[in-house]
């Protein structure tokens, strides 16, 4: 698992091209649905210029 | 068969990639070939049944990791070579319909983490000079393929575009001592009736001397030279104003509006802090209907003709923002 939060994972296809798979880290995606990163988010919004 | 030919005349290299002739076209969405594989389905680029990023080698690639040789002999005039690179697509969802707008923001805020690791890993390849990451949207832009993607070219020197605005900005900097991106970020803010949206970390504004009508490009407010250098609350403030823009876009004439999308940052090597991590999205729209083409005086003698004025756009880009979420 990388610093920022997500896992990854290299497969080889038949033709010798990578696939990489990204997916978010568990303990991510629960902080990711809470209340504090909603406020977060909240918080940039009000930022946004009109 | 990929090579690359120098046009002499305008000191550019160009890909020749007639493979790429045969690419899919516009397939229907049970053929889609960046959807997962269902069970019992055709065997798509993506072999699992469910994914959330995924990120493979283009099978049409304009640059090969391992190049052929040029079909053809070059002179000291036509100088021709491999066209060594590394072509990737990156696959924003599993789900067909949608787009950037659509992602949730834990999506969103992988997509753009997602970036910086292929940003970090390509720019060490060796051969590799200037990592491109872009999107293509709509049919209007020639996309061939409708499910949510991007893609990134890693190439072998530093591309035209990218270099001039780094020459530009070296003059910039043995002039005045600064940042040219930063410089005009500042005079974007002083202006201000340009300015679209901003958050702590990101502004979002019609270019002063936009090209296309609805151009907007979105600088980082600190002097980042690529995404290896974001901190998280950078991420996520990036994965935010990104989608909020693509939103605004789509609420303009309620309707999927096209853009190319580009990131410009600093090159592999050499580039001494020269770069400004921007994105900068050109779509073709000049109204709901009417189409921007690139005509005579856009190709023929490089001078853009904007049939609008910048300050007008950005105001009009404003006004969806209250409306502009889904």
């Amino acid at each position: 698992m990388s610093d920022r939060g997500f896992i990854k994972e290299t497969v080889y296809k038949d033709d010798g091209r990578y696939l990489i798979y990204y997916s978010i880290a568990k303990k991510y995606k629960i902080k990711a649905s809470s209340e504090e990163v909603k406020a977060s988010a909240g918080e940039i919004d009000k930022n946004v210029r009109t | 068969m990929s090579e690359l030919r120098w046009n002499r005349q305008l000191g550019e290299w160009v890909v020749t990639a007639t493979h790429r002739m045969d690419r899919t076209f516009l397939p229907s969405s049970d053929y889609c070939p960046l959807c997962p594989t269902a069970p019992g389905g055709f065997e798509t680029e993506i072999p699992r049944s469910d994914f959330e990023i995924a990120v493979f080698e283009n099978r049409f690639p304009s640059f090969h990791l391992n190049p052929p040789p040029p079909a053809i002999g070059g002179t000291e005039l036509f100088k021709v070579a491999p066209a060594g690179g590394i072509c990737e697509v990156i696959v924003y969802t599993p789900r067909h319909q949608g787009s950037l707008a659509d992602l949730s923001p834990d999506q969103m805020d992988l997509l753009v983490s997602v970036w910086r690791d292929r940003y970090i890993s390509l720019v060490e390849k060796p051969g590799i000079e200037y990592v491109l990451i872009f999107e293509n949207r709509g049919a209007e832009v020639g996309v061939t393929l409708h499910h949510p993607h991007g893609q990134i070219y890693a190439f072998p020197y530093i591309p035209p575009v990218p270099a001039r605005e780094l020459q530009l900005a070296s003059e910039y900097l043995d002039n005045n001592n600064g940042c040219l991106f930063c410089a005009i970020k500042d005079e974007e803010i002083k202006a201000g009736c340009r300015i679209i949206m901003q958050n702590d970390s990101f502004l979002a504004f019609v270019p002063f001397a936009a090209r296309y009508p609805y151009e907007v490009h979105i600088y980082s407010f600190e002097h980042r030279v690529s995404l290896a250098e974001l901190s998280g609350k950078e991420i996520n403030d990036l994965s935010h104003i990104l989608q909020k823009m693509v939103q605004c876009y789509d609420s303009l004439f309620q309707k999927s509006f096209p853009y190319i999308m580009v990131l410009h940052q600093e090159p592999a090597k050499n580039g001494c802090g020269l770069g400004h991590l921007h994105f900068e999205f050109y779509p073709p729209l000049r109204d709901a209907e009417k189409l921007k083409f690139l005509a005579g005086c856009e190709q023929g003698a490089g001078t853009f003709i904007n049939d609008s004025l910048p300050e007008e756009k950005a105001a009009e880009i404003r006004k969806t923002i209250n409306g502009g979420e889904r």
